[in-house]
């Protein structure tokens, strides 16, 4: 009889052990006792198996800080004077450097400039305009997790589970590439490989290769397609589908470090087009033109629109 | 110039000795403590001496200086360990058959579940190195392989009792 609902229900008991769904106990109900110690040793030695077969970045990393910190030990004669003064920046060390671990780590970037970096575990990020990652060091390694205003593209390296939470939701892979862009009035992830997933508010969506989803102001989240291998952000340009030139406009300022006088125009007009980052007057001309917008610098880096 | 580039002093050169040899050295090391930590915090004492003594060891002896540095820390840990315990008041045995964390497992152990685990057929060892090596969830490899969960999980109980059946008595 217990055989019969056994088939049914938990006829993986094995799989499910060994990912700590059902506890020992359990598994001793299913197997000889003689089985069970050989499970036992081999869950065991199947733990060795992954330490022993996992990659050694992690390790070289850590030599590499350590050496790093062993350069600066030079010998020096002592004296009192020495001594004392040794002893007291001793302290102030221990304290600061109390101090310091507990902070966070913050990274951005400024109007018109981007940044790439490599995370502790070896993960690429690519910032984009005026843009900020804040993580903790010391939470790190057991918690992959930072987060982010503005707009970055992400190269996760595969493991634990990488989360980044923004303003509009949290978005969490295992180890993929992905593109996230975030300010008051616009949400977009895009996946480039792998597979993500966004939670914003009680919506939760799973994007495969190709996929993103967008949040334009109170509006819904919305799917999209994509087809590029890389954001293009990333050489130099910044494109958009379908956008309300609010968003563009945002974009600019952020890109070229200018302000914009709105009053005197439409902001909910439908924008889709590209501008170029590098040059601001290519940039106006490739925006407004096509909108049938005039701009004039008004001095200060301001530019009115009408 | 030759002897220049080959030097353990050059940064690349060392990295490359590093990516040579770590993993075996923490395995060599692994089995010499039966603890991971353990084995990981020599590994890289050991590569960080390597460093500071770079000018002095050439690249034919590497290997050889890198596993006498370790066995060394080891001896000296264990050396020091000895005497600790010697002026423990009540002496702890350390290891005890029933509980399961202080199994040892010895290198021919984990040789039979590496064969085990490289005859297991394709689908399965696929789905145990999933879970295993990249850490995904069941859910997850299902998604990833376009198959049910349940499939996932028989595949994986499936391997682990061939794993079982190959590795006998214990």
């Amino acid at each position: 009889m217990g055989k019969e609902s056994l088939n049914k229900e938990e006829n993986y008991f094995l799989a499910k052990w060994l990912a700590n769904e059902i506890t020992d106990d359990n598994l001793k109900g299913h197997i000889s006792a003689e089985d069970f110690v050989a499970y036992k040793k081999m869950q065991k030695g199947i733990d060795v198996f992954e330490a022993l077969e996992a990659p050694m970045d992690e390790s070289f990393l850590k030599i590499k800080n350590q050496l790093s910190k062993n350069k600066k030990g030079k010998i020096i004669q002592l004296n009192a004077k020495w001594i004392t003064a040794i002893a007291a920046s001793v302290v102030l060390l221990i304290v600061s450097y109390v101090g310091f671990n507990n902070r966070d780590t913050v990274i951005n970037t400024d109007f018109g400039k981007q940044k790439t970096f490599a995370l502790l575990d070896g993960s690429e990020v690519n910032l984009n305009a005026k843009s900020t990652i804040t993580y903790n060091k010391n939470k790190w390694e057991g918690k992959r997790e930072l987060s982010l205003k503005g707009e970055a593209f992400f190269k996760v390296k595969k493991g634990s589970t990488f989360t980044v939470n923004t303003t509009s939701g949290s978005i969490t892979v295992v180890g993929t590439q992905f593109n996230i862009k975030v300010s008051d009035t616009y949400f977009e992830v895009i996946c480039y490989e792998g597979k993500v997933e966004v939670i914003s508010g009680s919506e939760i969506f799973l994007l495969q290769q190709g996929e993103g989803v967008r949040k334009i102001e109170a509006n819904n989240l919305e799917k999209l397609k994509q087809t590029l291998k890389n954001p293009t952000w990333l050489t130099g340009e910044s494109s958009y589908h379908k956008v309300p030139l609010k968003v563009v406009i945002n974009e600019l300022e952020q890109q070229f470090g200018v302000e914009f006088d709105r009053a005197l125009i439409d902001e909910s007009m439908i924008y889709t087009g590209s501008f170029d980052n590098k040059d601001l007057n290519i940039a106006l001309a490739s925006v407004f033109k096509p909108m049938g917008i005039n701009y004039k610098s008004t001095g200060n880096n301001k530019i009115e629109l009408r | 110039m030759a002897k220049e580039l080959n030097s353990i002093c050059d940064p690349n050169t060392y990295e490359s000795v590093f990516n040579e040899h770590a993993k075996n050295l923490k395995r060599f090391l692994y089995f010499k403590f039966n603890d991971l930590s353990a084995a990981e915090d020599v590994l890289q004492e050991t590569f960080i001496k390597l460093w500071d003594s770079c000018k002095e060891v050439t690249l034919e002896k590497v290997k050889s200086y890198l596993y006498t540095i370790a066995n060394n820390k080891f001896l000296n840990i264990k050396k020091h360990e000895k005497v600790i315990r010697a002026y423990e008041e009540y002496p702890v045995s350390d290891r005890t058959n029933e509980s399961p964390e202080f199994l040892i497992i010895e290198e021919e152990f984990l040789e039979k579940i590496e064969k085990a685990i490289a005859g297991l057929p394709e689908k399965q060892r696929e789905v145990f190195l999933l879970s295993r090596i990249e850490k995904m969830k069941y859910s997850q490899i299902a998604e990833q392989l376009s198959i049910s969960k349940i499939a996932v999980e028989k595949r994986m109980h499936n391997a682990l009792k061939s794993m079982r059946s190959k590795i006998g008595n214990i």
